[in-house]
């Protein structure tokens, strides 16, 4: 066996020299490899071309430098098209490749797009024909016109309006405008996408870049679904396309959720287009795709007090309406859209949310303009200035109020769970959470009053790395509940803790601690803090029930976490078949759990459990 | 839109991020997001129908979101930990993907948009699953490759970091490098002949 080995490793030692001949760019000469080692000739050929198979098949270009991240995209030129003369090339990206032309037998120029590749089989074309051909009965003022469809050997086009007066995109960037331009605008997209969604067909990629605009400021729809066969093929060549624009995505887009995209994703789009006509930025730009993702998916679109002051509260609120979160929550049709922004624009109330006392009291007077009127409204405007003042005055005054009286609660939270590490006894990096002065020693910036997110105490406890993981068998995790106490302590200014030690903020639970048992013995395998696969760390509370939301509390039926321990067949089902199962009883400990609430698992060690 | 991190910023990013600077995070999480992009190209790129397909996007979209959410909640205590979890997180996604597309119960067969949607989103043609089954198999063996052959993988194809990147990741020469790059290929190309 020994021998065995040497010959292995020989060979392995010959693969070296192949792999730095051919990393100098030379054909690796194998036969001059092996001059002193011909037996290991097959050997070491076979080890080669295994090599060179899997990383073929792998898709890697094996070099010590830096590896190329950029793809090129080929895209070959384009073949004649009967029918028409190509002028120029006007646009090539996403999209495929969009020339300008004429088409000769009525002698009128058009804009033709094509795939910038081949499409390979016969039924694909066919598919792609019918679907264009269902966009091209679109039959409406302000949707591009598609003239034509057909294919130049197996590559499919289609001729449409050319239309010469840049995109609304452009139109963006020049300048934003104003806010009745911007309804009306919006309000003429909306009707032209109703006519659309009547006929069955859902944009979906409603974006400024495919509004055309002609040179009298006609907007018109371009790219209809069909830009979805073509920029498949493109849009994946270049990086950072594969999520395409998602400035303009609806959260059910953003998400993956297919299954719920339709009409509603494109109300939100027009949210979208118009929130950035009002403000010059979409609702959430990233630094990347992925945060701007990110961004959609978890922020909610809101327009700032003070730089978007000039933005009429009722077009506000059409806005974010179409921006909710929820497809649900949006305008049901487009229409509905449209009819609110033409009460905007006449000076009705919209329906969305009771315009403030405010703003209604404007619109009268646009509508009955009266020099008392006006003397009316100066000084109604004054009242409520006042009156908005004193309620931000009274919001201060209630937070400091309410950090005064959770004062004592923010000491037992740190004290329960901070002390035994950070306390008299043991004073991990010299803290000591109970030292007020400590704690707000600027240096540290523990607690910086007045702002829980800047403190690192916070910090801490939401990053959830304190308690350490590694203890969190037997320190858990801070609780929502408890966390709340802190960050409220905190914007309030963290006053003094006082005295009184109050009665603690999670009362011990012994159903909680039997059910950090469970998890212990039947889940913490996987779920641990320290394995990555399972993706839940089981025992982290506040992952459970709010960042995650596994466990609805109080409501058992609605936690997924129910479902996954209930489920019949084995997909998604936790434990995983062939791991210790829950007996029924434990499952009933942990439904029961929820029901109650899901108190937070407590302090101490969970016991190994006996023959239950 | 910024351009997305090089491999060789990786290394000096993934540093600021084990010393704690939160802004380094979102830098590691897009280079782990742009990977799996990249990955799942190179997969589904024998497939031109599976490409074509409208949902691929929403499909990876899931898969991204999926990982950097993973991601964001590791501490890591060092790059090459870090560097591990996301190729571990990877490859988990990847199979995923190509289970997904593979038939007869993948998504490439078994559709359900709404049914005015049907008429035009159906698959394109049924395929032949055979393919992706094979990435599946080589993803999964390369989970049981043993530890040292894997790590030099994760980094090399997960990650998409050079050789010289890697060994110094790992703390091991070149040579080292190369040497459990080529045992992991020809054990894997020997699994996927047997
Ligand atoms: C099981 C012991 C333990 C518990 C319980 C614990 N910590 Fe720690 N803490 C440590 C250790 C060890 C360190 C140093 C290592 C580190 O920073 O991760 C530390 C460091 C810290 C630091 C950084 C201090 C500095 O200035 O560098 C903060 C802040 C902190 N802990 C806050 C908390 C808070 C808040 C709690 C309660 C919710 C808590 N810890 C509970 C052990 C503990
Ligand atoms: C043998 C390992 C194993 C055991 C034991 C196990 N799980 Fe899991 N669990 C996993 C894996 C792996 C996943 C990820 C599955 C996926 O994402 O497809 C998972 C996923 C989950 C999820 C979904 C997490 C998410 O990201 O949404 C929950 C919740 C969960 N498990 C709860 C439990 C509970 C509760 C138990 C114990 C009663 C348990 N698991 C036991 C391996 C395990």
């Amino acid at each position: 066996m020994t021998d065995e080995r040497d010959d292995s490793e020989i060979v392995a030692e010959l693969l070296l020299h192949w792999e730095r001949a051919r990393q100098g760019g030379d054909t690796p000469d194998v036969d001059a490899l092996c001059a002193n080692h011909l037996e290991f000739k097959p050997e070491l050929l076979r080890r080669i071309k295994s090599i060179e198979r899997m990383e073929g098949r792998l898709g890697v270009t094996v070099s010590t430098r830096p590896q190329d991240a950029s793809d090129n995209a080929g895209s070959s030129p384009p073949a004649d098209v009967p029918g028409y003369e190509i002028e120029c090339l006007i646009d090539r990206g996403g999209a495929g490749l969009v020339f300008k032309a004429v088409e000769i037998a009525l002698q009128r120029t058009v804009a033709l797009k094509m795939l910038a590749h081949d499409f390979p089989q016969a039924d694909h074309l066919e598919r792609f024909r019918r679907e264009a051909e269902a966009i091209a009965r679109l039959q409406h003022p302000n949707i591009v016109h598609i003239h034509a469809i057909g294919d130049a050997g197996s590559r499919p086009y289609y001729a449409m309006e050319f239309i010469d007066g840049g995109t609304l995109a452009d139109q963006i960037r020049r300048r934003t405008g104003s806010p009745r331009e911007t309804a009306e605008l919006v309000s003429v997209l909306a009707r032209a996408i109703e006519n659309a969604h009547q006929a069955g067909i859902v944009h979906r990629d409603l974006k400024p870049s495919n509004i055309l605009m002609t040179i009298d400021g006609t907007p018109k729809i371009g790219d209809f679904g069909l830009a979805k066969h073509l920029d498949v093929e493109t849009a994946h060549t270049r990086t950072g396309d594969i999520i395409g624009t998602p400035a303009y995505m609806s959260p059910e887009q953003a998400g993956g959720d297919t299954k719920s995209t339709g009409a509603q994703t494109d109300i939100h789009a027009l949210g979208t287009i118009l929130y950035e006509m009002l403000t010059g930025s979409t609702p959430f730009p990233g630094r990347s795709a992925i945060h701007t993702l990110q961004r959609i998916l978890t922020e909610h679109a809101v327009f700032s007090k003070r730089s978007h002051a000039g933005i009429p509260q009722d077009l506000q609120a059409i806005c974010l309406k179409c921006l909710e979160k929820r497809p649900q929550d949006r305008y049901s049709t487009a229409a509905d859209l449209a009819d609110d922004l033409d009460r905007f624009l006449s000076n009705q109330p919209v329906t969305v949310r009771s315009p403030s006392r405010l703003s209604r009291m404007r619109r009268w007077v646009r509508r009955h303009p009266a020099w008392s009127v006006t003397l009316v409204l100066a000084v109604a405007e004054l009242l409520f200035l006042l009156s908005s003042w004193r309620q931000s005055h009274a919001e201060a005054l209630a937070i400091q109020q309410r950090a005064i009286e959770v004062a004592p609660q923010a000491r037992e939270v740190l004290e329960r769970n901070c002390a035994p590490c950070h306390g008299l006894k043991r004073r991990e990096r010299e803290l000591d959470v109970l030292d007020h002065r400590l704690l707000l020693d600027s240096n540290r910036r523990l607690v910086v009053a007045s702002s829980p997110e800047s403190s690192r105490l916070i910090q801490r406890i939401e990053d959830g790395s304190m308690p350490p993981e590694e203890d969190e068998l037997i320190y858990p995790r801070v609780s929502q509940q408890e966390l709340v106490i802190l960050q409220d302590w905190i914007a309030g200014g963290a006053p003094a803790f006082g005295d009184t030690s109050s009665k603690p903020v999670v009362e011990y639970s012994a159903l909680a601690m039997t059910v950090k048992q469970i998890f212990h013995e039947k889940c913490y395998n996987c779920h641990r803090y320290d394995v990555a696969e399972g993706g839940i760390k089981i025992l982290h509370h506040r992952l459970l029930t709010d960042v995650r939301r596994v466990v609805v509390p109080g409501d058992p039926s609605n936690s997924e976490l129910m479902q996954l321990l209930t489920q019949q067949h084995a997909k998604g089902r936790m434990p995983p078949i062939g791991s210790p199962q829950l007996s029924p009883e434990q499952i009933e400990d942990v439904r029961f759990w929820i029901e109650l609430g899901a108190p937070p698992f407590p302090m101490g060690p969970s016991i190994e459990m006996s023959n239950r | 839109m910024q351009e997305f991190l090089a491999s060789n910023q990786l290394a000096e990013s993934l540093k600021r991020l084990v010393q704690g600077d939160a802004n380094a995070r979102d830098d590691v999480l897009e280079y782990s997001g742009e990977r799996l992009r990249q990955l799942t190209r190179k997969m589904l790129n024998d497939f031109p129908v599976v490409r074509r397909w409208s949902e691929t996007d929403d499909v990876l979209q899931n898969a991204l979101l999926r990982l950097l959410n993973a991601l964001q909640t590791l501490q890591p205590a060092n790059e090459r930990d870090f560097l591990g979890l996301a190729a571990l997180q990877i490859r988990r996604e990847l199979i995923d993907l190509a289970r997904r597309f593979k038939g007869p119960h993948g998504l490439a067969t078994n559709h359900d948009s709404n049914p005015a949607e049907d008429r035009l989103h159906q698959p394109l043609t049924t395929f032949d699953p055979a393919d992706l089954a094979q990435w599946t198999e080589i993803h999964e063996a390369i989970g049981e490759l043993p530890d040292a052959e894997r790590e030099a993988v994760d980094l090399i194809f997960y990650q998409g970091l050079s050789q010289d990147d890697s060994a110094g990741i790992l703390g091991v020469s070149v040579r080292t490098l190369q040497r459990r790059w080529h045992s992991a290929l020809v054990r894997l190309d020997d699994r996927r002949t047997r």
